[in-house]
């Protein structure tokens, strides 16, 4: 165990290691990160295209509420675009502790924007099945599908915030040495708030389609079913900000 | 020596605790309020007792969520910083 340790501080080459790791990270980042939004926008393509079959009439109204609902969609994968290359294109001192923050980056970028990518397309595509249903509604049920597909990407910007400290941290003096517990703690941290995000952001997806869906059948109550989203969706995001916490205490408590 | 490596995994167990220890509830909460807003444009008169269910319902839900929270402040505060 002691040989460990000391193997790795010691023997192991960690200035090309830092290289990989960052082309890794940067495909990681990518690659994860374009399933939400791919899966997403499909499936709201899918109920516009479903609805259009039901009412043909209402074309116009479809197609631009599902490009409004895809473009919401696919920020998560922008964002996953964004951390790519910040990983590939800037620079970093080679050390072992730059390797588990750059790995941490990746994996939470990457997949942080799953569940928010594919919560997005289910909102959108509610909100479409609803407009096929009802044109009338397509003003109310706009307005829901935004403000729920709003909530649906936070576990993405916090993803993106805890990716951006750890592709950062060596302008904050961080991340320079070979302390074991610190390239670990920055791993961890990535992946804590990453997996943590998939959960938040299905699950609120499931509550603004949900709500455009019931917005669609009875517009009258828009209103109080903004709330009972809000609140829903607040509660289904909680777990998604204990994770937030937690990157946040392994990145900047941990010695 | 042999104390960072136990060190290193009882933080990298912190993260993967809570990450996946995330993923349940928000899920099932998620299905509880889209339920939730679809009786209420069946019966929006029932509004409010229909957002207390819900959110009676939620804070179950998010008991195992917490669980993981407190085992993960455990891991990094107890064995992560030795």
């Amino acid at each position: 165990m002691t040989d460990l340790v000391q193997w790795l501080a010691t023997s192991v080459d960690w200035s090309s290691l830092t290289v990989a790791s960052k082309y890794f990270a940067g495909g990681l980042a990518m690659g994860l990160g374009a399933i939400g939004a791919g899966v997403g926008e499909g499936y709201n393509a899918g109920k516009a295209v479903e609805a259009t079959a039901r009412q043909p009439a209402a074309t116009g109204d479809l197609v631009r509420a599902m490009l409004v609902g895809q473009a919401i969609a696919e920020t998560s994968g922008i964002f996953a675009l964004v951390v790519a290359f910040m990983l590939l294109f800037l620079p970093h001192q080679p050390s072992m502790e730059i390797v588990g923050a750059l790995l941490g980056a990746g994996t939470a970028m990457g997949l942080g924007s799953l569940g928010s990518g594919i919560g997005a397309g289910m909102a959108g595509g509610q909100a479409a099945a609803s407009i096929g249903r009802n044109p009338e509604s397509r003003g109310s049920v706009t307005m829901t599908m935004l403000l729920g597909q709003g909530l649906t990407s936070s576990p993405a910007v916090f993803s993106l915030v805890i990716a951006v400290i750890l592709v950062f941290g060596q302008q904050l003096n961080k991340y320079l040495g070979s302390d074991l517990a610190i390239t670990v703690s920055a791993l961890s941290a990535g992946l804590c708030v990453g997996i943590g995000a998939i959960g938040p952001g299905l699950g609120t997806g499931m509550v603004a389609g949900g709500a455009c869906n019931a917005v669609g059948r009875n517009p009258s109550t828009a209103t109080t079913m903004t709330r009972v989203m809000l609140a829903g969706g607040a509660v289904s995001q909680s777990t998604g900000i204990y994770s937030f916490v937690i990157a946040f205490i392994l990145i900047f408590l941990v010695k | 020596m042999e104390e960072t490596i136990i060190k290193a995994a009882a933080l990298l167990s912190a993260g993967v605790c809570m990450g996946i220890g995330a993923i349940g509830p928000a899920i099932g909460e998620g299905f509880a309020a889209g339920k939730a807003c679809e009786g209420v444009a069946k019966r929006p008169e029932e509004a409010p007792l229909l957002t207390r269910t819900m959110l009676i319902g939620q804070a179950v839900s998010e008991s195992t969520g917490i669980y993981s929270l407190v085992i993960a402040l455990l891991l990094i505060f107890l064995f992560g910083r030795g």
